[in-house]
């Protein structure tokens, strides 16, 4: 028989309402326990019915093929990176461009142009961002009020590695005036000798556009003015990467977060 | 468990076994049997399409990464997908909380989107599924499941919970627990 204590732990535990610390020692109560852990798995089986008490909606055609892209890309990178040794960074970075004979550094870029020139039709498509993107749009009046921007477009980015789930990007970006606010939360410290660095993808361009280093502060906030070193034709997307302290002109880092309108 | 319901059950866990190993193409048959159920249940959470979009990307590419932890001992493969979409929502809307401070608004309206008609045949199974939730959770005493509801999709945590009802936190872990095994109860009467 299981007394209501445990069983209120295994309903939290289906739930994933635990903190961490008790989800481990519950996790430790379960090992010796086939009863309650049967208990634990049967509630979270019962939970996750509920997902089922949703109206019927349809996801769009086109995503699936865009988490194809995305997954494919993950392997291709990954495969890349088994397959080749890894090779320290430049001491430091130069103020002059520097020209990258090398594919490999910049494979996950190309994929993620590639990625950008694929969907950016979709991205454009979407219209005005939706009224629950309060906060996203808050962000935008506040500049607008401030007069520091005009004509903007707001970008969402989102992260592409687990450790930057909990990050919040927006980027406002006006074209006439070729520059922009970058604003972060939730941001991991960048680590010692790194710094995070934007990039603006534009199909114009073979190569991300440097946009500046976005240092963020102690508390995982960021909020900088950028224009990028060279014209944008068209901002597609952007991607925040973590690059050697200083910067590098041309992205050599993972890119941690990315996204468009 | 119905044979049909094991069938299904075992489909997807030979699926599973195969993303493991980076086969592309189950990934793609997974994709299309769990995602409109998916996509309906993110949409509901999070009642925004963009973000539920982004949710189910990012959730299924987490199945990509993770599926070899898959345990098919302690869960069914959809329930196993379903926290993990859950988890990724929740992330979201306590981003969204933090952001813009609208948790009231986050929690206490649930979305009521219009139903579409144009759902897949594999839809109409669900639907059926999804009734028989909702038959389940009209069993329940209406306290107990709007905490159930709360913590489920929400993305409250359970104090949080106590203080929008304004009753004590112990009442409102008995509520969540009484629902769910009344509710676990009902559907395995049916099953």
């Amino acid at each position: 028989m299981i007394d209501e204590h445990r069983q209120d732990l295994a309903a939290e535990y289906a739930l994933d309402a635990l903190d961490p610390e008790s989800a481990r020692a519950f996790e430790a109560m379960l090992a010796n326990d086939a009863e309650l852990r049967a208990l634990a798995d049967d509630l979270r089986e019962t939970a996750a019915t509920l997902a089922l008490d949703a109206p019927s909606h349809l996801p769009p055609p086109e995503l699936r093929e865009r988490i194809l892209s995305r997954i494919r890309a993950e392997a291709q990178a990954t495969a890349t990176a088994a397959a080749t040794p890894v090779v320290p960074p430049q001491a430091s970075p130069t103020a002059t461009p520097v020209q990258s004979g090398g594919g490999r550094n910049l494979l996950p870029w190309a994929l993620a142009a590639g990625f950008a020139i694929t969907t950016a039709a979709l991205w454009m498509e979407r219209g005005p961002l939706q009224q629950d993107r309060n906060a996203l749009l808050q962000e935008a009046r506040e500049l607008r009020e401030r007069d520091v921007l005009a004509k903007v477009k707001i970008a969402t980015l989102s992260s592409q590695v687990e450790a930057y789930s909990k990050a919040t990007a927006v980027i406002v970006w006006d074209a006439e005036k070729q520059h922009g606010v970058v604003k972060l939360t939730n941001v991991p410290p960048a680590g010692a000798g790194k710094d995070y660095q934007l990039w603006v993808i534009d199909p114009k361009h073979p190569a991300p556009v440097n946009g500046g280093l976005v240092p963020v502060n102690a508390d995982g906030i960021a909020r900088v003015s950028f224009a990028p070193d060279q014209p944008i034709s068209k901002a597609d997307k952007f991607a925040i990467s973590l690059e050697p302290a200083g910067g590098v002109p041309k992205a050599t880092g993972p890119i941690v977060l990315l996204g468009g309108y | 468990m119905s044979p049909a319901k094991e069938s299904d059950r075992q489909i997807d866990a030979q699926l599973l076994a195969r993303i493991a190993t980076g086969d592309e193409s189950a990934f793609g048959a997974l994709y299309d049997r769990f995602s409109p159920g998916l996509f309906s249940f993110v949409l509901k959470m999070t009642r925004d399409e963009k973000e539920a979009e982004d949710v189910l990307q990012e959730g299924f590419a987490h199945i990509w990464r993770r599926a070899a932890t898959y345990d098919p001992a302690r869960s069914s493969p959809f329930t196993w997908a379903v926290m993990i979409l859950r988890n990724k929502a929740i992330d979201r809307l306590r981003v969204r909380q933090r952001l813009d401070r609208t948790i009231e608004k986050a929690t206490v309206e649930f979305s009521h989107f219009p139903e579409t008609d144009d759902a897949s045949a594999g839809e109409a199974e669900r639907r059926d599924e999804g009734a028989l939730v909702r038959s389940a959770l009209v069993q329940i005493p209406a306290e107990q499941k709007q905490a159930v509801e709360l913590a489920f999709f929400s993305g409250l945590t359970h104090e949080q919970i106590a203080e929008k009802l304004g009753a004590p936190l112990g009442t409102i872990k008995a509520r969540i627990r009484r629902g769910l095994l009344k509710l676990r109860e009902y559907l395995e009467g049916v099953a």
